[in-house]
């Protein structure tokens, strides 16, 4: 059974066709010991198909170590939001290149999470956080890699 | 963004006992939420960040030398 109603699937729609730059979901999971990735991979799978510049990639966590090192995961489940941008190669071909802003999500994107899912998805896709000039010359000021963790709870 | 029930050993080692809290670099804590204008400040005077970017340049050009 769907959990997105027929209704939320026009709104998203509709909001996913504001999307300038293409998204890549990296979603990390394994079939066993893992009692909420079913239900993440299908709220992963019922928005991918809303938009055509949204694409789901799946990954076995237990497998495709090499992927889980490359995105920093170490717990599951998890995925990565990073946006993709034509480039030109040395070839002269065209290709997908990743923008990785570093966003990360772990644990099921429900209840108020869903509503930060879209919104980690259409900032990953603009490229801009949508901060004020004010946070932003604060933010500025970060020279250091910093890694910030938001917990919250599904209500 | 971690949904925290699903990682006890997280809400263990940082101490969530209240969402959401924001941890940075795994050491330093904002508990609750906020809007931006308070947010973004506080997160950054945790880092010892107070003075806007924009600010320095500015003292900069106005330091001194001008």
């Amino acid at each position: 059974m769907p959990l997105l109603k027929e209704r939320d699937r026009q709104t998203l729609q509709q909001e996913f066709s504001q999307m300038p730059h293409r998204v890549r979901i990296v979603f990390f999971t394994q079939a066993l010991d893992c009692e909420t990735c079913g239900i993440t991979e299908q709220i992963l799978a019922e928005i991918e198909p809303l938009s055509d510049k949204l694409e789901l990639v799946k990954l076995n966590y237990a497998i495709d170590r090499q992927a889980a090192e490359h995105y920093g995961i170490a717990r599951i489940p998890a995925f990565a939001i990073v946006q993709l941008r034509e480039n030109t190669n040395a070839e002269g071909e065209s290709e997908l290149v990743e923008h990785d802003y570093g966003i990360r999500f772990y644990g099921v994107p429900s209840g108020h999470e869903f509503m930060s899912l879209i919104g980690a998805i259409m900032d990953v896709s603009t490229g801009d956080s949508q901060l004020s000039p004010a946070s932003r010359a604060l933010a500025a000021q970060v020279t250091e890699p910093t890694h910030i963790q938001v917990f919250t709870t599904p209500t | 963004m971690i949904e925290v029930s699903e990682f006890p050993d997280l809400a263990q080692r940082f101490q969530v006992y209240g969402v959401p809290l924001t941890v940075i670099n795994d050491s330093l804590r904002f508990e609750g939420g906020a809007p931006e204008v308070h947010f973004v400040p506080a997160l950054m005077s945790k880092l010892g960040i107070t003075t806007p970017a924009s600010e320095t340049h500015r003292d900069e050009s106005t330091g001194p030398n001008t």
